[in-house]
């Protein structure tokens, strides 16, 4: 098969315009174990609500709510 | 007028008096300044995403102000890196008023009463 089912913007289904930066259960889902910020290519957020969730991302980073870099302890 | 939502961390072993007191001294610094203060609260108890000054938890409490003018918003970050007990702060312009959970209730309740209308009707 060389196109799978097309990802939807996560924000769009759910009907969310503005993120919040203190919302971190939100923030989680689009971030990997290493606290870094998974590509729109993966998670298929439109650009524009892309935009708005790193600078919630990197905001939250900024008052210690998200890690900036997660330890890997195994 | 200028909205501004400020976010900061404080000491985490404080009690609930220690912290009450440090909102109220922060309050106290802008309305002393005749800015005003919308909202002020402690939000939670979290556990930092990293240490802060070999913290491992923080106390975190939310600021709604509005400023008469934007050239508070640097007094103000003195005045928050000389306090002793903020680890960590951060200013935010809001673009709009923001939305006090007291006048959230009521505006909830009005469509309901416009649906049960509608099933009368029918």
């Amino acid at each position: 098969m060389l196109s799978s089912r097309k990802k939807s913007c996560y924000f769009k289904r759910n009907n969310i315009h503005e993120i919040d930066y203190k919302d971190t259960k939100l923030l989680n889902k689009f971030i990997n174990d290493q606290g870094k910020i998974t590509p729109r290519r993966v998670t298929g957020t439109s650009s524009k609500m892309h935009r708005k969730l790193v600078t919630a991302i990197k905001r939250a980073r900024n008052i210690a709510l998200l890690p900036f870099a997660a330890i890997d302890r195994d | 007028m200028n909205y501004y939502e400020i976010l900061y961390v404080v000491n985490p072993n404080h009690s609930n008096d220690q912290v009450s007191e440090i909102i109220g001294e922060v309050s106290k610094h802008i309305e002393s300044k005749k800015h005003a203060v919308v909202d002020h609260n402690f939000w939670e108890k979290k556990q930092l995403a990293y240490p802060v000054n070999k913290h491992k938890y923080g106390n975190y409490i939310l600021l709604n102000t509005e400023f008469k003018n934007s050239d508070f918003v640097n007094e103000f970050k003195v005045f928050l890196n000389l306090h002793k007990e903020v680890l960590k702060y951060i200013i935010i312009k809001l673009d709009e008023k923001p939305v006090t959970p007291a006048e959230e209730a009521p505006a909830e309740e009005a469509p309901v009463k416009v649906e049960e209308k509608k099933e009368e009707e029918n």
